[in-house]
């Protein structure tokens, strides 16, 4: 498990929640005030863009997680039939719950079955491009600590993962980050103190799992 | 130098507050409401479009390499060929179908269907029903095919697959049992039997009174669902909110004794459960109360277009009537000859036109942003200039400024006096060398060199489309003053807007 102490799952449960509900109001339709959400179907697909290898798993788990179930589609911003309009008028704390352990378990399903194909290039290059990759012995990061990573090369790795999930540099400003980008690799980085003793390999699914859980990921 | 400064400033501040809007005088104006709101709208970048795009009609993010191309296209400026390209693209795609069938579903308030990764098995035979039914079908072929969004309405195509195991629907076959006996073939049926009768494709004559696109479908039928009482009020109120945009709400009347309440939500002014007839209630509460009459006037004559179709499709036209008050409080009154006629109707109708622009708006644009007045006329304009075509509606709307648009709104005002006050830092130091006021519009006195000068600030400060802030060449790394990234931001949307404006 990426996540499991309880500080951590006090991040995604709590501390999230109110990341989403607090500073905006936006309607769970996530398409209709100001700030437009990813919607009904979207998480799906892009689940399925990023992590194509996860849609062969045999664990249910991560099978809900790529399909639109009927459990989960007034959180995610369905209309009711019965009412005409969604339940949830914003993002609710479920829907983060929900949407933060599917991430988790995503990452950690795709990152398992690329370390099952050798650490196959081709598939982590959905979040690092060739350039970044090229020279790289990418079996070695399990065997690396985090912290033997120079920060240079840290911060390399994070605004590889951000370019590839959030965009270019200008999407990031588009979606609200008024500051340098620079300032946004950085706290990026330090909120990846606590994965300092870990492996590289484990603290990079950390830091997708911690771009995937930040509000511009999911804004459009 | 701080001359120069106390210069810039005493300028910034003549011109926040006395500056006349020169640079307006000229500009077309766009619209009334947009002018008396004074709101400008704050532009998306190039990437940051191609993002929204392609979540909005594909629902998955752009590749790197899509990403890649686009930045080249800047720096050859053909971005704008490029993201058209991509529009087009886009709604080529099978997810872009998939997405207005789930927009659709919505609207019609039904369940949503399947994933379109799902595989079509005989597991989960209710989400199959789901998936091929002849109303979703529908949906699919009007995006897929890019047809006149009337077709949802007044469609005479349908296509009629098998159920697989169970189902709650009676199914399309038995649906149009009555109305296409000549075109169904006879359905087959393996061992275990389950149908296995090939797709079938059905067609009406463009005249035919009984059918009407999706209203005449199964799915319509099972999800508005009729009584004896009811009297397809039901389906004509789904008509009613879905393509009129009128969302009429049932009414509880007011009870006129001292009864208890929870037997009045009941049974109004019935005190007993059992003396009182259902058919005296409706005729002595429900049909005269002046609240309820505000909707049967509306519901009960097209109700009786459906009349001999009650879980199955009629094979006889029933005549009704098109009935409400159109926005200038006139009474529309059609006398309709059947479903057919009456979806026919409807698409005539004002009301129609407006309500169908406002479902793609909240699609597309979003609820929150307004549209009213010249706008909301120019988007009708725009919406029968492409024949109502699906597609070619949407390709409209996602090139609107309010596509285009990060959702952030700025006052006009502050954001030409802010861009005023970091310009006027410029002129500090650039005055001295002999160079134009650049807070004096006219920038040099003349409108023919003033877009000369505009293009030289934009370029030097790095806020040009193709252009990062990094690579701005002004002010000079030695100057006292730099830019934060805040003020490039605000004047890089500046320049956007003018240019708009222009």
């Amino acid at each position: 498990m990426i996540i499991q102490t309880p500080k951590k799952l006090l991040i995604i449960c709590v501390l999230l929640p109110l990341a989403f509900v607090l500073p905006q109001v936006a309607e769970a339709r996530f398409d209709s005030h100001q700030k437009r959400y990813m919607s009904n179907k979207d998480y799906a697909s892009v689940f399925r863009q990023l992590f194509p290898l996860s849609t062969g798993s045999n664990d249910y788990k991560v099978k809900d997680c790529l399909k639109t179930d009927t459990t989960i589609q007034s959180l995610i911003g369905y209309s009711s039939p019965a009412f005409g309009e969604p339940i949830y008028s914003t993002p609710s704390p479920l829907f983060v719950r929900w949407y933060g352990n599917c991430v988790q378990r995503l990452i950690q399903e795709e990152f398992g079955k690329i370390k099952e194909r050798g650490y196959s290039k081709k598939h982590l290059q959905n979040y690092f491009s060739h350039s970044f990759l090229q020279g790289l012995r990418v079996e070695q990061w399990e065997l690396q600590k985090w912290y033997s990573w120079t920060k240079t090369k840290q911060l390399q790795a994070i605004t590889e993962i951000v370019t590839h999930l959030i965009g270019p540099w200008p999407v990031l400003r588009d979606l609200g980050w008024k500051q340098e980008e620079s300032d946004y690799i950085e706290k990026l980085l330090e909120s990846m103190s606590t994965e300092s003793s870990s492996s590289a390999w484990k603290a990079l699914q950390s830091a997708l799992l911690k771009v995937m859980m930040r509000e511009e990921f999911i804004l459009y | 130098m701080k001359l120069n400064l106390w210069l810039g400033l005493v300028l910034a501040v003549f011109f926040t507050t006395g500056c006349p809007p020169a640079q307006h005088e000229d500009s077309p104006k766009r619209n009334d409401d947009f002018q008396k709101a004074k709101t400008v709208i704050i532009p998306l970048s190039s990437y940051g479009y191609l993002r929204k795009l392609s979540l909005h009609l594909r629902g998955t993010l752009p590749s790197q390499n899509e990403y890649k191309v686009l930045a080249e296209a800047l720096s050859e400026n053909a971005q704008g060929f490029y993201l058209k390209q991509k529009v087009k693209e886009y709604l080529a795609t099978p997810n872009h179908v998939f997405k207005m069938e789930d927009r659709l579903s919505e609207l019609f308030s039904l369940l949503p269907e399947t994933d379109p990764w799902e595989t079509d098995s005989n597991d989960n035979p209710f989400r199959s029903s789901f998936k091929n039914n002849s109303l979703n079908i529908l949906f699919r072929d009007l995006v897929k095919k890019n047809k006149s969004w009337d077709e949802l309405l007044t469609g005479k195509q349908y296509s009629i697959h098998p159920l697989k195991g169970f189902s709650l629907s009676i199914g399309d076959r038995l649906f149009y049992a009555h109305v296409a006996a000549d075109q169904l073939v006879e359905p087959t049926y393996d061992e275990r039997g389950i149908e296995t009768t090939p797709p079938q494709h059905i067609e009406f004559n463009k005249q035919d009174l009984r059918v009407a696109g999706a209203v005449t479908t199964g799915r319509f039928f099972d999800r508005y669902v009729t009584t004896a009482l009811n009297k397809n009020r039901k389906r004509a109120a789904a008509i009613f909110k879905i393509f009129l945009c009128d969302d009429m709400r049932a009414s509880l009347p007011e009870p006129t004794e001292n009864l208890d309440p929870i037997y009045d939500l009941i049974f109004p002014e019935t005190e007993s459960q059992s003396g009182e007839p259902l058919p005296k209630l409706t005729e002595d509460v429900h049909g005269s109360h002046p609240d309820c009459k505000k909707c049967h006037y509306k519901l009960d004559p097209m109700g009786r277009n459906f009349e001999f179709s009650s879980a199955i499709l009629s094979r006889f036209p029933s005549s009704g009537a098109l009935t409400y008050q159109d926005k200038n409080g006139s009474m529309v009154d059609i006398s309709t000859k059947g479903l057919g006629d009456l979806a026919f109707s409807i698409t005539q109708q004002e009301e129609y036109a407006e309500c169908q622009v406002r479902h793609f708006w909240n699609w597309f644009i979003g609820s929150d942003v307004p549209l009213q007045g010249d706008r909301l006329r120019e988007v009708i304009t725009q919406f029968e200039k492409v024949e109502r075509k699906t597609n070619d509606f949407i390709s409209y709307l996602v090139s609107t400024d309010e596509f285009w648009s990060t959702g952030e709104t700025m006052e006009e005002d502050n954001l030409r006096q802010r861009s005023l006050t970091i310009i006027s830092k410029c002129t500090g130091c650039h005055k001295n060398e002999g160079l134009p006021d650049f807070t004096l519009w006219p920038i040099g006195g003349e409108w023919s060199s003033h877009q000369q000068w505009l293009n030289k600030i934009e370029k030097s400060l790095g806020l040009a489309p193709n252009q990062e802030f990094s690579q701005r060449t002004m002010p000079p790394k030695n100057s006292l003053w730099q830019p934060t990234i805040q003020e490039l931001d605000h004047l890089k949307k500046w320049f956007h807007f003018l240019k708009e404006k222009k």
